[in-house]
């Protein structure tokens, strides 16, 4: 089960905040196939926030494939995000970790290592998938 | 799956709950406090009405006085014995006189009108007319229940009290109860606190609906209230035919507006065509009847009720009553629709 | 629980030419718009707008001096709309006497077959009061829960809240906002929240409707609305609005030295050199507060259907 925070100052649409922690949840391995999100009571419950909101979300992550809702049952994950390259051990994981200490030795501070990361993650994925972020508005 | 749980909860819960008594419900809870201490206020002035009575008929009866002392006897203890019945009983008549003539004042200053006019000021109308009860049966209920309350209390109350009265209210030709005869405590008898209530309660219902404060309400039904009692005092001995009697003016005297069990409540002169003149003062005067001749009159005349009048003068008064409160209440009625959304 | 808690063809409120008169003040005028069912709305607007007339109107509490105002299609206070409205009046008045337990049976007595013990009940022990309470001692902020529980056990399809959290410290403001949300999630109660205060509101509502001076100057979908305006910032250029804004309607428009800030509702693309951005939901209201000659804007979805089937 996961737990939203919802950050009104963000500037990022609550609906859209939503579907990047079940996003980020599916990639951590918090969320796996068949587990339940919660219901939309629940997460108003919680939150306080606009229970269409949260529909709208899940809606998005049903339009996306990642979830799908089954009549009187509930929303549940179909597939996850968790990707066995990226998990803790594995080479590409211990190649950056090996990167970020040698940046280190260099002599760089925390914001010069990530803008870097930033830059080369634009250079890298340039495209639709890097707009995401830019395009989200205030909205309820 | 969780409708059958449900729907099972429900009705276990239907079970479990006491009987639905709607808006009477919380108008009996409203008043609750209020109720229990004017049942017990009833109660305790039953008891005293109930000893008083005892009391008073124990008196009469130790003494003689049910049987007129005759003239060629000698009067002085009998005299002496009507003297202290007045005093042990006459304040005590005389306060339950004035406790049950004002209790009209009391049913319209703090019954009918502040119940009404408490929710409107506080604003708690809003929450009963919100729920699903329409707002002309929460009026109603609001009114109906505590003036159906006070007609029953005022009734109980008037016949205790008549029926503590009565075997001494006309002893002695109403001597022993001077101050509370018939015509005297003719507000605490018989018919008439009921209608007074009635009518009180429906004036304060008016005041209550029309002001729609409290304090107000209260100022003002209790003005109305001793307002209008002054025309029905006035009004009371017309409400049925008296006995007249006539007098020529070459007698010394006029007839005496005092004596007997008789109300006499009005004395004038009568001219030789018939007319009435009012009485003039002319028994101060020096010559009486030089003085009646001077107006143009030639005789007395004197306007009384006896005794047996007392129960056809209750009724038309009551009735009278009635009518007024049935105008308050019309009009109530037109404010609480104007009231109602 | 997967489908949208508001249905767009069923109407929960609408207006039409709806005025109401105090003496010689108009507290509403010709005042029209549509609230679709199940949506939470903010009723916003500075204070004496007529927001609590409005409220009171829907609530059966008042009629109206012109036109008209239909919950479900029926009139406020008929005894079959009655039962399906609760209201919150913004003193909250509840008999004091009463104890909380007293004013959940009340709410059961005046509503038959349609109350739910368990929901009050719910609802006041979420806050920790215990049912022998009297209402004349709790605080403002426990008061409002049992009024709130009150709503809530009558299952209403359109609830009515003038100014619920005036009296409420944060934590309490939460709460109740997610017990509101929780139960219009769960039976696709229609909500009208009025308020002044914006903050309590953002993130739990989705429709608007701004009134000022009497008169619906804002209403439609929060979203609708936002995205129907666009804030622009730029260079200012003599005295007069730039010749480029001719074309788009613009709410406000404020110079500080140079720069020009304008928020318009624009009408294709706007020229020349303009940062543009979506405004925020306060930049919003606080343009059309500023700005009251700017034109009244209903999104479609606001639109009343009466009026549009009389035209027709």
């Amino acid at each position: 089960m996961v737990e939203f925070r919802i950050d009104r100052r963000s500037g990022v649409a609550t609906y859209l905040q939503i579907v990047q922690q079940v996003k980020q949840a599916l990639r951590l391995g918090l969320l796996a196939p068949g587990d339940k999100l919660p219901t939309a009571k629940e997460v108003v419950a919680a939150t306080a926030i606009n229970p269409n909101t949260v529909l709208k979300a899940y809606r998005e992550l049903d339009r996306e494939g990642l979830v799908e809702a089954r009549p009187g049952l509930g929303t549940f994950v179909r597939r996850s995000l968790a990707r066995p390259q990226a998990a803790a051990g594995s080479p590409l994981r211990a190649e950056l970790a090996d990167w970020m200490h040698r940046a280190r030795e260099a002599g760089l501070e925390r914001e010069d290592v990530s803008a870097l990361l930033a830059s080369v993650l634009e250079e890298g994925f340039d495209g639709p998938a890097g707009t995401t972020g830019t395009a989200a508005r205030e909205a309820t | 799956m969780s409708a059958t749980t449900v729907s099972r909860t429900a009705a276990a819960s239907v079970v479990r709950r006491p009987r639905a008594l709607g808006i009477t419900w919380v108008v009996r809870r409203q008043h609750r406090t209020a109720a229990w201490i004017a049942l017990a206020v009833l109660a305790a002035l039953c008891a005293e009405l109930l000893w008083l009575r005892g009391a008073m008929t124990g008196y009469v009866a130790e003494h003689g006085l049910a049987v007129p002392c005759r003239p060629e006897g000698d009067c002085a203890a009998f005299t002496a014995a009507v003297d202290g019945f007045r005093l042990r009983y006459g304040d005590v008549l005389g306060y339950n006189v004035l406790l049950l003539e004002f209790l009209p004042l009391f049913a319209g200053m703090f019954v009918a009108g502040p119940v009404i006019a408490r929710e409107l000021e506080s604003g708690t109308y809003k929450v009963a007319w919100t729920q699903s009860v329409s707002p002309l049966r929460w009026f109603a209920a609001k009114l109906g229940l505590p003036v159906a309350a006070l007609l029953v209390g005022a009734s109980v109350l008037s016949a205790v009290f008549t029926w503590s009265w009565r075997p001494v209210g006309h002893l002695d030709d109403g001597l022993l109860v001077d101050g509370t005869r018939w015509y005297e405590a003719f507000d605490a008898l018989g018919p008439a606190p009921v209608a007074g209530v009635l009518f009180g309660a429906a004036l304060g219902a008016l005041t209550g609906l029309l002001v729609k404060r409290t304090l107000p309400a209260m100022a003002g039904t209790a003005f109305a209230c001793v307002l209008l009692s002054w025309p029905l005092t006035t009004v009371r001995p017309y409400l049925v035919d008296p006995v007249t009697t006539t007098r020529s003016a070459s007698s010394d005297y006029p007839p005496s507006l005092h004596g007997g069990d008789s109300w006499h409540y009005e004395r004038g002169m009568t001219t030789p065509s018939g007319g009435r003149l009012p009485d003039a003062g002319c028994i101060e005067a020096a010559g009486i009847s030089r003085c009646v001749t001077r107006h143009g009159a030639d005789g007395w005349y004197l306007d009384s009720h006896p005794p047996a009048h007392f129960r056809r003068l209750e009724w038309a008064q009551a009735g009278l009553v009635a009518a007024a409160a049935g105008v308050c209440a019309a009009g109530a009625l037109w404010r609480v629709r104007r009231l109602c959304p | 629980m997967t489908g949208l808690t508001f249905q767009p063809d069923r109407t929960a409120l609408e207006a039409v030419g709806l005025g109401v008169r105090f003496r010689r003040r108009w507290a509403l005028r010709d005042c029209s718009f549509r609230l679709p069912a199940g949506r939470v709305c903010a009723l916003v607007g500075p204070n004496g707008a007529g927001k609590s007339t409005l409220l009171s109107l829907a609530a059966g509490l008042r009629r109206p001096s012109e036109g008209s105002l239909t919950v479900f299609g029926g009139r406020p206070g008929a005894a079959d709309v009655r039962p399906r409205v609760a209201y919150l009046s913004q003193d909250k008045p509840l008999y004091p006497q009463f104890t909380i337990a007293d004013t959940l049976r009340m709410g059961r007595e005046l509503n038959p077959g349609r109350w739910d013990q368990g929901a009050a009940e719910r609802t006041v022990a979420d806050g920790g009061l215990s049912s022998g309470a009297r209402i004349g001692d709790l605080s403002g902020g426990q008061r409002t829960r049992v009024a709130l529980a009150l709503a809530f056990g009558k299952r209403p399809e359109v609830l009515l809240l003038d100014e619920p959290m005036a009296d409420l410290d944060p934590l309490a403001r939460h709460e109740m906002t997610a017990a509101l949300m929780a139960q219009a999630a769960e039976h696709a109660t229609t909500v009208v929240i009025a308020s002044h205060v914006l903050a309590e509101l953002e993130g739990a509502c989705d429709y608007l409707l701004l009134i000022a001076d009497g008169r619906v100057r804002l209403a439609g979908e929060v979203e609708d609305l936002l995205a129907a305006h666009t804030l622009l910032v730029g260079r200012h250029e003599g005295p007069g609005l730039p010749r480029e804004f001719a074309m788009h309607t613009v709410v406000e428009a404020r110079a500080t030295g140079r720069q020009l800030t304008a928020l318009v509702r624009a009408d294709g693309p706007v020229a020349g050199q303009w940062r543009a951005s979506e405004p925020s939901l306060e930049e919003l209201l606080l343009a059309h507060l500023r700005a009251p000659d700017a034109p009244p804007l209903l999104a479609p979805s606001a639109e009343p259907r009466r009026a549009l089937r009389a035209a027709a």
